[in-house]
């Protein structure tokens, strides 16, 4: 492709992977505010007792590998999962908060570069295009608007922005704003404009179109068979699924969302982010449940931590009050369900063969305990998960000391790393830059290298 | 044959030439070489041609050469002129040394053998030429040079580019400066880093420099040398002389390109090597042909290989860049390809434009499409100079028209127009930031206002500039004042004005210098020394006395880009000054292009902010007279625009045969709507958007119903005025004005956020009192950005004001003075005394118990609802808020940002993206903002006849009448529907969803 030559086409088929490539598709499960290794993925039995997780350590199907009982259902699945526990930020001052480490985590990439760099699946979008022309080729999902702002398009054509479902794909009226045909116009109605289209919207020039024009009009055929195919709304209806399947993941919202993450890749979605953050109000099997005093339902523990219920009326607490307690429902113990459905699920139906799964968030949580019972953000050590696409599963990569907070392994990786990981696995090839509309070549993944253990 | 030897003409640009600007020498000489027709330095032989053709010459360059040390050699290039045109014959000629033990031959280079005289005999067409050469110091050391030698070949080889060494991302863990600029880096790369390994001085071919490259063992990067080339001994030896990188005490002071400017590639003659020659600050000069690093802008029209030779491939035009160090030249180049069947006819011509685009049209065997019909002329010059359709009614009356001199009368009057005015401001708004993001709505608001009156009143370009550049003090008395307070620092103002004045992206030049560009990191810290001292605080710009930019690497302060008259004289304005004289190479330059590309869809030089050596204007001519009449008029940019216009260029069809060439404005280019163009151009085909030209009449019918409502109001006042006085004085709780520093803040409105203009970290005390009958306790809602301390009659409150929202204050009966400090950036504030229910604001009830009445009558005004209704429908018409195209300052709503609005936050025209997305599909399909303005509208045309209502669509939408088959089509579709609005509705979906509607031909 030349300097300034790429198109601002979304989903078409633009690029090609390497030969050999383990990955055609990503689903990422982005869970935002920073979960405690400590208490998942990275037990520590041996921290001073006045700072140690709570949480037992328990064993896995996979032999060596521990991680504590806030996955025990996970755990059931370890031989299919790959543990980091050397993730690391270089830079903590840059991704320390969670807007920034947000973004972070989207694009792979430490913000306040030179240039803003955009999400590694509007890269993926553009250099693989998409595996079915009926739906976008980045899904986020469901996106508030939180999290739409990490998520950037930065100096990349708009046509590879994350397309974002929004809502609550536990609400039984769910359903894709701007993929469904408008209030009042059926498709039989939307069907008589488009035959009428086509019986005026003819002889613009003579001789061939301009490209722009040609453009405009493959552009105008894909949008509509995303409004009309049955399979762009099958793609989204959970209603598709058994009830046996939505029970197995969790009827609530973090389950509907990781099912509905597993639908769009089986589907053809070719990135998919799934970042949950259970509402206030929200939904078990269809019906409207409360989670009083969460109002901000992410993994931010800096106040009771531990908490059974919500983690308001901490005294002297503030950062971390509106959230619930990491070993409850709609935090862990929803996560972990949904998770090991998640992993079993692509399993069974053979998707992990050639999907990479991440678990990721934008970093740890501190050792200590701090005076509210909470713990603060940690970037010296945090924990990362994968699966899928070759990764090999029931083996931990790295160790942090006694009671995590820094990393022993020689090796230690970082969010660039991650972003390079998924890049490779999908064999798009690194030293290929990508260029801002001023014709700046620009490094994608540039200070990163995979990880090798996940190869 | 006669055969005469002319003086070898060395054209040095001229000292009183534009200083600095490479660009402009480059152009000054590329001028009086073809001028005197003769190449930069040379023999040449003239001789009188045997055919009835002009002088046929042939020059061989350099005249005599010079060798002097032992790995000197010099490019010989060989150039003919036919009919008076330059073709390169170096390939075609034969050398041969009279001594090659002196004077050895690589191909047409002459290198060293040993030390003495010999002569390079030159057999060419049939004719023979001498060129003496001396040899010296063949028996000297010659050692390699790092910084002039090895620093240029790992340049050349690519080693120094950013996706392998180049910093800051150096792959394997081997970390060179980007493009070799920072010899100190390379350095420390080349050998302190895993010296031994890299580079081994024992035995150099066994290093991993060379062993890397030349795949002796596997490298990422591929092959790089060859073993044995010129540039792997250079190495070679360097690492065997003990890989010196000393400190050289000379620069490179120039590089002087053989043949420079222009050249034409045209079969048989499809090559042209090229020699480079460094001249170093101490004097003396060296071939450089073999080190320099050669890009063609067009590898499939013109390619080059490494030792300077280039090779036309296909018709086209292309530039080559040479750049060795820091220095880059360009020869611009167009290749000619014969087509069998090809044959001119002759055009017409309405202006000296068409004359220079046929030309280059003819140059280049490409056929100009035919002139475009009334109703495109019309669709595309209205969408062009106002950004909205022309409307039904002016459709009509153009294509009924039957004066020859419509087209021309056409654009006139728009260029007369408001809507003109208003379109074209916007686009410079565009480039200036002119968003609340940056600027405050009163600032903004300011600046918009301004911009549209500089474009009605057709301020002179320079006038403008200058305006801009040199803007001091507030808003109010300068609104481009908000230039500067957009952004801040000196580096911002410094890629801002490059970009929107010299076109030329600077921005890399802030950490490097480019490759193949003019523009180096010392020229951008000088140009952001001239904003040094500009200072932007609390909404005014002012001067400082003192300020100084430092050169990040060197840490000195940097001279000023345009040195000022006196001591005291504002930098800007000495900068202005050379910015705005008709020589300066960009200015002029730059707008003519873009005025073109505005009105083309594409710049002579695109993208139009980036000039460079090494981005060709496809019609070099052209570019050149557009700017010559640009200056010429005194920079009416009107003047040009019309002059463009009414060219044949111009008003050609779109086509898309293969024979077309947009570059060369063979024909007119069919372009996307802009976001703010579509929306106006749905609601006014809907019927949603009035025209712009009943604005006035609408205007008029708001300012009667204003005066009568004023005398309703002067009528009711006494008694009003009676009561309110007696409430206010009757009041058992009241507040007074807020102050700061004594100043009332008048503004300020209760239980309202107030914003303070300055964004910046600041500290503000406000005072106020409170007034009470007796001792209570009230309770008072305050909200703050960060920081604040409040005080009631001296004594602070206690805690954190943050904790709650609401205080308890104690108040004794009198007066009660308030003090409330805040601090922090973006200062906010909310404030509100519950217990206070009188619903008068502070300066209200000052003025009514003062008895104050001037106030006192502005506020019963100002409170007047219907009058404030009627107010804010006459603002909103007059500010154009519907018109996306009217306002130089438009809303930024989901529609228009999908369709490519700019966010403002660069100054590039790249911010605006012209290139369909499958969101604007999906948009326009399905989007709630097309629809719903088409259903709006659907009625009005529901209630035409069928042959009305189509004519009327048609006229709007398209500026034409509808053929006989749409008439077909929509008649039968409106006749079979159930609902005729609905039907209606879906037709004007369809016409709005048309690409005939979407891009403008």
């Amino acid at each position: 492709m030349g300097r300034r030559s790429f198109l601002g086409i979304g989903g078409s088929a633009l690029g090609q992977a390497k030969p050999g490539a383990r990955a055609k598709q990503v689903l990422v499960i982005f869970e935002q505010g920073g979960v405690s290794h400590i208490d998942t993925w990275d037990p520590k039995p041996d921290a001073p007792t006045e700072h140690r997780s709570p949480f037992k350590t328990i064993k896995t199907k996979a032999d060596g590998v521990y991680v504590t009982e806030l996955l025990a259902q996970t755990a059931k699945h370890m031989d299919k999962i790959a543990i980091v526990r050397c993730m690391t930020q270089p830079t903590p001052g840059i991704g320390n908060s969670h807007p920034k480490g947000s973004q972070y985590v989207y694009s792979g990439e430490a913000p306040g570069g030179p240039v803003e760099m955009p999400d590694i699946g509007s890269i993926v979008a553009q250099r693989l295009g998409t595996k079915a022309p009926y739906l976008p080729a980045h899904i986020l999902l469901p996106g508030t608007d939180e999290q739409a702002d990490s998520s950037r398009i930065g100096f990349m054509p708009p046509g590879f922005t994350a397309f974002k479902t929004g809502g609550s794909p536990a609400d039984p009226k769910w359903q894709v704003p701007n993929l469904g045909l408008l209030t009042g116009i059926d498709e039989r109605r939307f069907k008589d404009r488009q035959n009428l289209l086509s019986a005026l919207d003819v002889g613009f020039v003579h001789g061939s179109a301009p490209k722009d024009v040609e453009a405009m009009q493959s552009l105008m055929h894909q949008a509509t068979d995303m409004l009309t195919n049955p399979l762009t709304r099958k793609a989204f209806d959970l209603g598709t699924e058994s009830d046996k399947v939505r029970e197995r993941y969790g009827s609530g919202h973090r389950g509907q969302c990781y099912l509905l993450g597993r639908k769009l890749i089986e589907s053809g979605v070719r990135y998919v982010t799934v970042d949950v953050r259970e509402p206030m109000n929200s939904y078990v099997n269809g019906k409207q449940v409360r989670y009083d005093g969460g109002n901000n339902m992410n993994w931010d523990h800096h106040d009771g931590i531990y908490s059974k219920t919500h983690t308001n009326n901490i005294p002297g607490g503030g950062a971390g009050a509106g959230r619930w307690g990491i070993q409850t429902w709609p935090m862990m113990g929803s996560t972990d369900q949904a998770l090991s459905a998640l992993i079993e699920d692509m399993a069974q139906r053979g998707l992990l063969a050639d999907t990479l799964v991440c678990f990721v968030t934008e970093f740890g949580r501190t050792p200590r305990i701090n005076e509210r019972q909470g713990r603060d953000h940690w970037t010296h050590a945090f924990s990362f998960a994968f699966a899928g696409a070759g990764v090999p599963g029931g083996t931990v990569i790295g160790s942090t000391d006694r009671d995590g907070g820094f990393i022993t392994s020689p090796m230690a990786y970082t969010l660039e790393d991650y972003g390079a990981t998924i890049f490779e696995k999908l064999g798009i090839d690194r030293h290929k830059p990508i260029y801002t509309p001023q014709g700046r070549p620009v490094p994608i993944a540039g200070k990163g290298k995979p990880i090798p253990e996940l190869f | 044959m006669r055969i005469k030897f002319l003086h070898c003409i060395n054209t040095q640009p001229s000292p009183t030439l534009l200083r600095r600007g490479r660009v402009a020498r480059r152009e000054e000489r590329t001028k009086s070489r073809v001028g005197s027709g003769l190449l930069g330095s040379g023999i040449l032989l003239a001789f009188a041609a045997t055919s009835a053709q002009a002088q046929e010459r042939i020059v061989v360059t350099p005249p005599s050469v010079a060798l002097t040390s032992a790995r000197d050699a010099r490019q010989v290039v060989v150039t003919g002129f036919f009919g008076g045109q330059p073709r390169d014959l170096t390939e075609k000629a034969v050398f041969t040394s009279s001594n090659p033990k002196i004077a050895k031959l690589v191909g047409s280079r002459v290198a060293v053998a040993g030390d003495g005289k010999a002569s390079v005999t030159v057999k060419v067409a049939g004719k023979v030429f001498t060129v003496p050469v001396s040899v010296s110091g063949a028996k000297k050391a010659d050692p390699v040079r790092f910084a002039f030698e090895t620093v240029p070949i790992l340049t050349k080889q690519g080693c120094a580019s950013g996706s392998c060494h180049g910093s800051p991302h150096g792959k394997g863990g081997f970390s060179l400066s980007l493009f070799g600029y920072e010899p100190k880096i390379d350095r420390i790369a080349l050998t302190r880093d895993g010296f031994s390994r890299r580079v081994n001085t024992m035995e150099p071919a066994e290093s991993l420099m060379l062993k890397k490259p030349t795949l002796a063992i596997p490298h990422v990067g591929g092959k790089r040398l060859r073993v044995g080339d010129t540039r792997y001994t250079t190495l070679n030896q360097w690492i065997a002389e003990g890989a010196e990188v000393g400190v050289p005490s000379a620069s490179v002071a120039k590089i002087e390109v053989t043949p420079g400017g222009r050249r034409v590639l045209e079969a048989p003659y499809k090559n042209q090597q090229l020699s480079v020659i460094a001249e170093l600050t101490d004097g003396t000069k060296r071939d450089v042909t073999a080190l320099a690093t050669y890009e063609s802008s067009h590898p499939s029209v013109a390619s080059v290989d490494a030792d300077g030779k280039i090779t036309g491939k296909s018709r086209g035009f292309a530039a080559v860049s040479v750049r060795y160090l820091d220095k880059v030249q360009a020869l611009d180049l167009t290749v000619v390809e014969p087509r069998p069947s090809f044959v001119w006819k002759p055009q017409p011509e309405k202006n000296a434009i068409d004359g220079l685009v046929n030309s280059r049209l003819k140059q280049l065997q490409c056929l100009p499409a035919a002139t475009c019909s009334d109703s495109e002329f019309l669709r595309r010059v209205s969408l062009d100079l106002t950004g909205m359709l022309p409307g039904a009614a002016a459709s009509k009356a153009f294509l009924a028209d039957k004066s020859p001199e419509k087209r021309a009368k056409l654009i006139d009057s728009l260029l007369a127009s408001e809507e003109f005015a208003r379109f074209w401001a916007l686009k410079k708004a565009d480039l200036m930031r002119v968003s609340p993001k940056h600027l405050t709505t009163d600032q903004a608001g300011r600046f918009s206002r301004w911009l549209v009156e500089a474009t009605r009143t057709n301020l002179p370009y320079d006038k403008l500039a200058d305006a801009i550049i040199t803007a001091t003090g507030s808003t109010e008395q300068s609104p481009a004042a908000s230039y500067f307070l957009a952004i801040k620092t000196p580096e911002e103002r410094t890629e801002l004005t490059a970009q929107v004045f010299l076109g030329s992206r600077i921005e890399c030049a802030k950490c490097h210098n480019h490759p193949f560009e003019n523009w180096t990191m010392r020229d951008y810290y000088k140009i952001a020394a001239v904003f040094a001292r500009t200072e932007a605080k609390k909404g005014q710009v002012t001067l400082a006395t003192k300020g100084e930019v430092k050169h990040p690497t060197t840490g000195e302060n940097m001279e000023p880009w345009s040195k000022t008259a006196s001591s005291t004289e504002d930098r800007r304005t000495a900068f202005a000054r050379w910015l705005t004289t008709p020589q300066n190479p960009f200015f002029a330059r730059v707008e003519a292009n873009r005025i073109w590309a505005e009105l083309t869809g594409r710049g002579i030089v695109e993208p139009v902010d980036d000039f460079r050596v090494s981005n060709p204007p496809s019609n070099p001519a052209l570019l050149d007279w557009l700017t010559q009449e640009f200056v010429k008029s005194g920079f009416d940019r009107k003047k040009l625009i019309r002059l463009i216009c009414q060219s044949q260029t111009y008003q050609r069809v779109a086509v898309a045969p293969k024979a077309a060439d947009e570059a060369l404005f063979s024909h007119a280019k069919v372009r996307l709507l802009t976001a703010e163009q579509l929306q106006d151009a749905i609601g006014a085909t809907a019927g949603m958007l009035a025209s712009a030209t009943t604005l006035p009449t609408q205007l008029a019918a708001l300012d009667s119903q204003l005066t009568q409502r004023a005398a309703t109001l002067e009528a009711e006042y006494p008694s009003w005025l009676a009561t309110q006085t007696r409430l206010a004085k009757a009041l058992p709780l009241w507040q007074s004005t807020w102050r700061d520093s004594e100043k009332p803040l008048t503004d300020i409105t209760e239980g309202q956020e107030y914003r303070f203009e300055e964004g910046e970290r600041q500290t503000r005390t406000l005072t106020r009192t409170i007034h009470s009958d007796v001792a209570r306790t009230v309770t008072i809602a305050l909200k703050f950005s960060d920081q604040a301390t409040l005080k009631v009659n001296g004594a602070a409150l206690p805690g954190n004001l943050k904790r709650t929202p609401t205080h308890m204050l104690n108040l004794q009966p009198g007066e009660n003075t308030i003090e409330l400090r805040m601090t922090g950036d973006n200062l906010t504030f909310t404030w509100k005394l519950a217990d206070d229910t009188s619903g008068l604001s502070s300066p209200l009830i000052e003025a009514l118990r003062a008895e104050n009445t001037a106030p006192v009558h502005d506020f019963y005004l100002a409170n007047d609802a219907k009058r404030t209704q009627l107010l804010g429908q006459r603002a909103t018409l007059d500010d154009r808020v519907a018109y996306a195209t009217q306002r130089p300052w438009p809303e930024q709503t989901a529609f228009t940002k999908t369709f490519g609005q700019p966010a403002r936050e660069t100054a590039c025209t790249c911010e605006r993206r012209q290139t369909p997305t499958l969101l604007q599909a999906l948009e326009l399909l399905n989007g709630r903002t097309s629809y719903e303005t088409v259903a709006a509208g659907a009625a009005r045309y529901a209630a035409f006849s069928d042959t009305l209502l189509l004519d009327e669509l048609y006229l709007t939408a398209l500026a034409r009448f509808p053929t006989e088959k749409e008439r077909t089509v929509a008649i039968a579709f409106l006749k079979n529907a159930p609902e005729r609005t609905a039907a209606v509705t879906d037709l004007l979906w369809t016409v709005v969803n048309t690409q005939e509607f979407l891009f403008q031909k």
